[in-house]
């Protein structure tokens, strides 16, 4: 069942506690490379905790997160999103007085993070790359559709145009690993579709996605794996058909 | 703004700046012009983390003060000349913030305004008590004036204001710059990010504490040269110049102005400095009168234009373009 590919992304044993109320109790799974990998779970399951636990927002108290083979727990978020790995927030976030072209490239400026006299001197081969990072920003924004807009602030934008923003914005550096938090979360139907089909086109083309969900109907179509938390624990981790057959799964989500 | 007329508008105002004083009639004019221009520069300092990075620091006068008392204090015994001195009193200053912006950088933002506007009461009780260092209330007197040594002539020692004046439009250029270029650039980017939201900025692989730092040592840096100016200028440094009110003077400055502006914040710096001697002119104005007027215009400001008067500015020259934004397709 396993692809033959090597994981990209290793969670072992990953447990967190809120003030004694576990959120994550011997959490493991793997993320392998192009791989579109599924975390479903009912509300309060724990997802977004393991999202902020991979990520660095969270401190992890038990278990360890394994990047390429690297050990990266607990290390500061901004490390962990120059190693390759970047995310999404279920409360969308943007930069509200940026335009939408500023957003974009506020997401790639640290490729040259060694090098800040140069940047505050404005040297050439700092114009060079900037020149380069708008191109591939109307490149990305062309694709969900923004362009247009990309002059706008993005407190301007509707909900559903900020999540395709932030969506874009992920995919600037070009990561090795995209982690989506619940990306159709209150958008319209049509621009759940819309949504849906980026993330698959993504994938087709080689990314190694993380998609977390509330909806099991709308990542069943679309993922290769599934991994089903409850209560903090994992229940179920295989492909779409038996996740849905699952006992444990039908009881978690539908109560019988 | 194209390159070419911008370029022609700052060569303007430096050559006004440097014509001024040959306007001036009186030493109290060149005086109202030097003070005006160090609240430019101590407003501009100030902006740069309270406007650009979120980090209002109430104590940022401390830098001011304590680069005043390092170049009275330190540099005279180092044989330090003018230039010396400033840059003395700047790489003390910008030590200074980066030391305590670890501490003070690892609380909230609220705790941030609070904990530094305590660090600034506690360096004026030292000040005012130390007396075997500062002199407390009877200042540390005799700080040397700046000596210019002009090829043919001996040395010079200044006195004349106007000659302070044009030793001081330099620091003028060397903040401008400094501000515009960390602003302007791909840094001014991350500062916008680690301000408008620090959660997204650490996802996108930016530091946040790491440009709030360098925001708050710039700014340090840029007013301990002013502290060690305004020491060599006046030859005499008191505990006063690390009053409170130099904060109040700072907020009012670059919120009536337009925080994270610098046309906003210069401009709120002039007339800061201006407005109450015209009202001298005008009607003779107590000072205690000039407060309570500051404290109407601020609250009617941030009542009206809570982002300051650069926002009446900027929409002015948008009307004026107006025709073209519209052109084009963009903007919809």
């Amino acid at each position: 069942m396993q692809p033959e590919r090597p994981p990209v992304l290793q969670i072992q044993n990953l447990t967190k506690h809120f003030l004694g109320v576990t959120a994550l109790q011997d959490v493991s799974f793997e993320l392998y490379e192009g791989e579109l990998l599924s975390l479903i779970g009912p509300n309060g399951s724990g997802k977004t905790t393991l999202f902020n636990c991979v990520t660095g927002f969270l401190k992890i108290d038990g278990g360890r997160v394994l990047f390429k083979g690297e050990d990266i727990s607990n290390l500061r978020p901004d490390k962990i999103a120059l190693k390759g790995i970047r995310r999404t927030f279920q409360d969308v976030r943007t930069f509200p007085e940026m335009t939408v072209l500023e957003n974009m490239l506020a997401a790639v400026q640290q490729h040259q993070e060694e090098n800040l006299i140069a940047r505050m001197l404005g040297t050439s081969r700092i114009h060079h790359l900037e020149h380069t990072a708008t191109e591939r920003a109307r490149e990305l924004l062309d694709m969900v559709g923004l362009d247009n807009v990309r002059h706008l602030e993005a407190r301007h934008l509707s909900y559903g145009q900020r999540k395709l923003l932030e969506f874009a914005t992920v995919l600037m550096p070009d990561p090795d690993v995209i982690m989506l938090d619940e990306p159709a979360a209150g958008v319209s139907g049509e621009m759940v579709t819309h949504m849906m089909n980026h993330i698959l086109n993504l994938n087709r083309q080689g990314k190694t996605i993380l998609l977390v969900e509330h909806n099991m109907r709308l990542v069943m179509d679309i993922s290769q794996r599934i991994v089903v938390l409850d209560y903090g624990r994992k229940i179920a981790d295989g492909l779409p058909r038996d996740v849905r057959m699952d006992e444990k799964v039908r009881e978690a989500y539908f109560g019988h | 703004m194209k390159r070419g007329v911008q370029i022609v508008l700052w060569l303007l105002v430096a050559g006004f700046l440097v014509i001024l004083p040959q306007l001036a009639t009186t030493n109290y004019l060149v005086n109202v012009m030097i003070t005006t221009v160090m609240w430019i520069i101590f407003a501009l300092s100030f902006d740069l983390s309270a406007g650009h990075v979120g980090a209002v620091s109430l104590g940022h006068p401390v830098f001011y003060g304590v680069g005043a008392y390092v170049t009275a204090l330190v540099a005279p015994s180092l044989g330090l000349d003018f230039i010396g001195s400033l840059l003395l009193s700047a790489f003390a200053m910008g030590l200074l913030a980066l030391v305590s912006g670890i501490a003070f950088f690892r609380i909230s933002e609220v705790s941030f305004a609070i904990g530094t506007l305590g660090a600034l009461i506690i360096a004026q009780l030292l000040a005012n008590n130390a007396y075997d260092i500062t002199g407390g209330p009877m200042c540390t007197q005799n700080v040397p004036r700046p000596v210019l040594h002009i090829p043919g002539s001996g040395p010079v020692t200044v006195v004349e204001p106007v000659h302070y004046y044009y030793l001081l439009l330099p620091l003028l250029g060397l903040a401008i710059l400094i501000y515009w270029r960390l602003t302007q650039s791909r840094i001014g980017r991350a500062f916008a990010a680690v301000r408008q939201d620090e959660v997204r900025a650490s996802a996108m692989g930016i530091y946040p504490k790491r440009y709030k730092l360098l925001a708050f040592i710039a700014g340090a840096a840029i007013i301990g040269a002013l502290g060690s100016f305004q020491a060599q200028y006046i030859t005499v440094v008191c505990p006063s110049e690390l009053t409170i009110s130099y904060t109040l003077n700072l907020l009012i400055i670059v919120f009536v102005g337009g925080a994270g502006s610098m046309r906003g914040v210069i401009l709120g710096a002039v007339l800061f400095s201006l407005l109450p001697r015209l009202l001298e002119i005008v009607t003779d104005v107590p000072p205690a009168w000039q407060q309570l007027i500051y404290g109407l215009i601020l609250l009617i400001v941030i009542r009206f234009l809570p982002e300051g008067l650069d926002s009446l500015i900027e929409r002015a020259l948008q009307r004026l373009r107006g025709t073209r934004t519209e052109a084009k397709p963009d903007a919809a």
